[in-house]
């Protein structure tokens, strides 16, 4: 089974297939996570957006929620949203709707073990968060998980290798030629140059956005798999700015929000056509600007607070012409080129996080049906790796001696395996070293995201375990971290350093577009820093 | 002449400096730490008599071209450095990296990173310079300071000397000192050149600026009043406190963005404004500023690094014999040390005229 794509359909296809015992060898061209799947809102939510258009992508999107809790519990945390209705001329029937509609939603929420939505006072909704401004007639709670998309594409990754797949980072592949009865795909080390032959008797292409573009290198019709790239971007600012998430309106009517994530606030997102290259997608001040605008107008706190960077990516909606971005299918839909006279070929087209497991189990389905009919699914009840027992971070920063926020960090990445992670302190002083102050991430990590997670740069290192992501833009963590990736993989000194400086181009250039006052005289700094060190 | 010097990084002090040595009464508006405390001890660009006159003042730096290894694992040529910085052009053979129990400190990367593009070797051994525990992730500045003890910087000495091994150079962290350069004294009592690897940013080459302008404002009797100017004007210059200083002439020396001297506020048409009211205006590269053609101001994306680097380029262009400016507030310079020493020393003469 050849895979193509690293993102959350090709690990998550890849896990399922090595499940069943399938032979699998999986190409990607940049790093796992790295187009949509490692930068959209980080939700697995149930898709209230879509009740009303698509109920069924709701149904699914709660029920494969509820399967990621049962196997990936630590990787999830539960943000309550808050939805103020403002007081208007139909505030009062607008909240009445609203109620409805979330009692509708209501029905979803034991699948994904959520609470009921509840209504609440205007009072209620200024007691829970002061910042909100503004008349409400009232308002709505409810609430969705949190997660790291990286990190499930990465576990994924990791669980299908663990059952036998193969995992190539930083491979394109060339050519996908049928020869006989199979595939001759021939692929490219992007970094080292290695040439990959392999032979295969599936291929999938689950390239996202790319999924045209792949289909041409097979010979297949790039139409037939035709996605229109909706680019969706968010700004990340430098703690937790409000308690709850919270749902507000872009100027245009469509619903943006701000929400605590992880350690930080992201706002999000946009929803563009978009026509530029894939492999560099960037946001930009006017994108920042109509969700900053958006937020501020019922929680003008956001714009006091500290924007630390923005990041980018492009969903791959399934194609339709002449219809408006927010209107657009986010249902998810197999494509097999036999009759492209392509037997055994298959592309997996839209999809959304929050449904990937189920997207992944129906593309191996159809893979089984003909090839290994004997097989089932066990992608829901197999936990991912660090998904088979709770582990208490607390008791783990005490046994390995390290700061209990460090402890809680590495175990929302991974869960049990944290253990794996803390077990390389001993091995040198590095290890030991908290080389990433605001996440924080120890040495430790970085060598297990080297040698166990694929990670072969720095930016890959950082999509791994944040590092370099929070307010300081990895001024004090990303050359430290080249050093050690250089070491790690036996690389020039020099090369770790030219990564450590790619990643903070890159960083500045994700910066850039929401800077702010303080930001700025961060940035400031930072080129100061870099002429110091004469690596302008 | 009475000359009110508003700032006291490299550039204010430099004009009090010469201000004082042309026989000025100088008082000096002492705001909060800005870049020059964060300086790394490079000096980079040209260096003019102005710039010796003050580097000689201050006693903290060796001036001439000269080669220093950083932390990010390059070497580097600067126009001169902090004195407790090691010059590797000084230096011909082996180069000794003291490896010490140090968490943000990896003699063997370090050795590793500098021996790929240089002649010298750099070998890593043990330095056993860290004494305590508590030590082991204390930052570089406290741990400066603790060697400013000379019976601390003694034994530092003897540890060196039995790891030697006939290494002609040793490069330690940057620890040699926080009220003062200490490397001179470490390589006497070491006998061979001993000194500093530069940091780019928390490093105590900053705080030991900072100590060498406070001893030499001490000695010189400079009358230096702490706080911040609110609002400036021809022959005035007026406090947060609210105490007005009259004066004859009057030297900003406010830093640029990164001193907080020039705020830079996205969202509003004029981008960048002062952090005081003054009557000068600011420009990019030496020409006033255009009103933008958009109300949300200059785009973020043009203005900084990588690429343009607006945030840099954008400080005071108008001038008059009663507001003179100098360092990083002056439009089009470049934000270095150096230039921000020999242009305080120039405005800090004028004024006193």
């Amino acid at each position: 089974m050849c895979v193509i794509g690293g993102g959350v359909n090709g690990t998550g296809v890849a896990r399922d297939l090595a499940l069943r015992g399938l032979r699998v060898v999986l190409f990607e061209r940049n790093d796992l996570a790295f187009g949509a799947s490692g930068n959209s809102s980080g939700m697995i939510h149930g898709g209230v957006r879509y009740l009303e258009t698509n109920p069924s992508v709701t149904e699914t999107s709660c029920r494969d929620s509820g399967y990621i809790q049962q196997i990936a519990p630590f990787l999830l945390h539960r943000i309550p949203f808050l939805m103020p209705i403002p007081e208007g001329k139909k505030g009062r029937i607008l909240l009445e709707l609203i109620d409805a509609y979330f009692r509708a939603y209501d029905n979803y929420q034991p699948l994904k073990h959520s609470e009921p939505h509840t209504r609440i006072s205007a009072e209620d909704l200024k007691r829970l968060e002061p910042g909100l401004v503004g008349e409400n007639a009232g308002g709505l709670t409810f609430d969705e998980w949190g997660t790291d998309g990286a990190r499930l594409c990465v576990l994924g990754a990791i669980d299908a290798e663990e059952h036998g797949a193969v995992i190539h980072t930083h491979t394109t592949v060339e050519s996908a030629k049928r020869e006989g009865d199979a595939w001759k795909v021939e692929a490219r080390d992007l970094i080292d140059q290695r040439r990959h032959v392999i032979t295969a008797t599936v291929i999938v292409n689950a390239t996202g956005a790319w999924s045209p573009i792949t289909a041409r290198l097979g010979a297949l019709p790039p139409e037939r798999v035709r996605v229109r790239p909706g680019k969706g971007i968010h700004v990340v600012f430098d703690r937790r700015v409000s308690n709850y998430g919270i749902l507000a309106s872009a100027i245009d009517g469509r619903q943006i929000f701000v929400m605590p994530w992880q350690n930080v606030t992201t706002i999000g997102t946009t929803d563009d056509d978009y026509f530029g290259d894939l492999d560099d997608v960037v946001s930009t001040s006017e994108e920042v600007r109509y969700l900053v605008q958006g937020v501020a107008r019922i929680f003008p706190a956001i714009r006091e607070a500290r924007a630390i960077g923005t990041y980018a990516g492009v969903r791959p909606t399934l194609y339709a012409f002449g219809r408006l971005e927010d209107k657009l299918s986010r249902e998810h839909e197999i494509v097999d080129h036999e009759s492209d006279g392509a037997p055994n070929a298959f592309s997996m087209i839209g999809g959304k996080l929050a449904s990937f497991r189920l997207f992944a189990q129906e593309m191996s389905d159809r893979i089984a049906r003909d090839l290994a009919p004997s097989t089932v699914c066990t992608t829901h009840t197999t936990p991912l790796p660090g998904g088979e027992r709770e582990v208490d971070a607390m008791q783990l920063a005490d046994k390995f001696q390290i700061t209990p926020v460090a402890a809680r960090r590495i175990v929302f990445r991974h869960g049990a395996r944290a253990e794996n992670v803390l077990s390389n302190l001993g091995k040198t002083p590095a290890a030991r070293e908290i080389v990433c102050p605001c996440e924080p991430v120890l040495g430790a990590e970085i060598m297990h995201a080297v040698h166990h997670e694929h990670a072969r740069t720095v930016d890959d290192v950082a999509r791994r375990t944040r590092l370099g992501l929070g307010a300081c833009g990895g001024m004090r963590c990303a050359e430290r971290c080249g050093q050690i990736v250089a070491r790690e993989l036996d690389l020039k000194p020099s090369e770790g350093r030219a990564q450590a400086h790619a990643f903070l181009v890159k960083q500045a250039k994700m910066r850039a577009p929401a800077l702010g006052p303080e930001q700025a005289r961060q940035e400031a700094l930072a080129i100061a820093a870099m002429r110091a060190a004469g690596t302008e | 002449m009475k000359v009110v010097v508003v700032g006291s990084g490299a550039a204010g002090t430099a004009a009090v400096i010469s201000a004082r040595a042309a026989g000025a009464d100088v008082t000096l508006v002492r705001g909060r730490a800005g870049a020059s405390a964060l300086g790394s001890g490079a000096l980079d660009g040209v260096i003019d008599d102005d710039a010796k006159s003050i580097t000689s003042a201050l006693e903290l730096h060796a001036v001439g071209a000269c080669s220093v290894a950083t932390s990010a694992g390059t070497i580097r040529k600067a126009s001169g450095h902090d004195l407790s910085l090691l010059d590797l052009d000084q230096v011909k053979g082996p180069v000794l990296v003291a490896r010490v129990a140090h968490v943000a400190w990896d003699a063997d990367a370090l050795a590793a990173a500098f021996s790929e593009n240089d002649p010298r070797a750099f070998v890593a051994r043990d330095v056993g310079i860290v004494l305590h525990t508590d030590e082991r992730a204390m930052n570089h500045v406290e741990l400066a300071a603790r060697h400013d003890d000379p019976a601390r910087l003694s034994r530092a000495a003897e540890r060196i000397r039995s790891a030697l091994e006939g290494a002609s150079a040793v490069l330690l962290p940057p620890w040699l000192g926080a009220a003062a350069p200490r490397a001179k004294e470490l390589s006497a009592l070491a006998g061979v050149p001993c000194g500093e690897v530069l940091v780019p940013i928390d490093g105590p080459a900053g705080v030991r600026f900072e100590r060498a302008r406070d001893r030499w404002l001490q000695n010189a009797r400079i009358d230096a009043k702490p706080g911040r100017a609110s609002r400036v004007s021809e022959g005035k210059v007026v406090l947060e406190s609210g105490e007005e200083l009259s004066c004859d002439a009057i030297v900003l020396a406010t830093g640029g963005v990164l001193a907080g001297g020039i705020v830079y506020t996205p969202g509003e048409p004029s981008t960048f404004a002062l952090s005081y009211d003054a009557p000068v205006q600011l420009g990019l590269d030496g020409m006033p500023l255009a009103v933008p053609g958009s109300m949300y101001g200059v785009p973020p994306e043009s203005l900084v690094w990588p690429g343009g680097e607006g945030l840099e380029r954008v400080g005071i262009v108008s001038h008059t014999s009663a507001i003179r400016t100098c360092g990083d507030c002056a439009s089009s310079r470049p934000r270095t040390m150096l230039e921000a020493l020999s242009s305080g020393a120039r405005v800090g003469r004028e004024s006193a005229r």
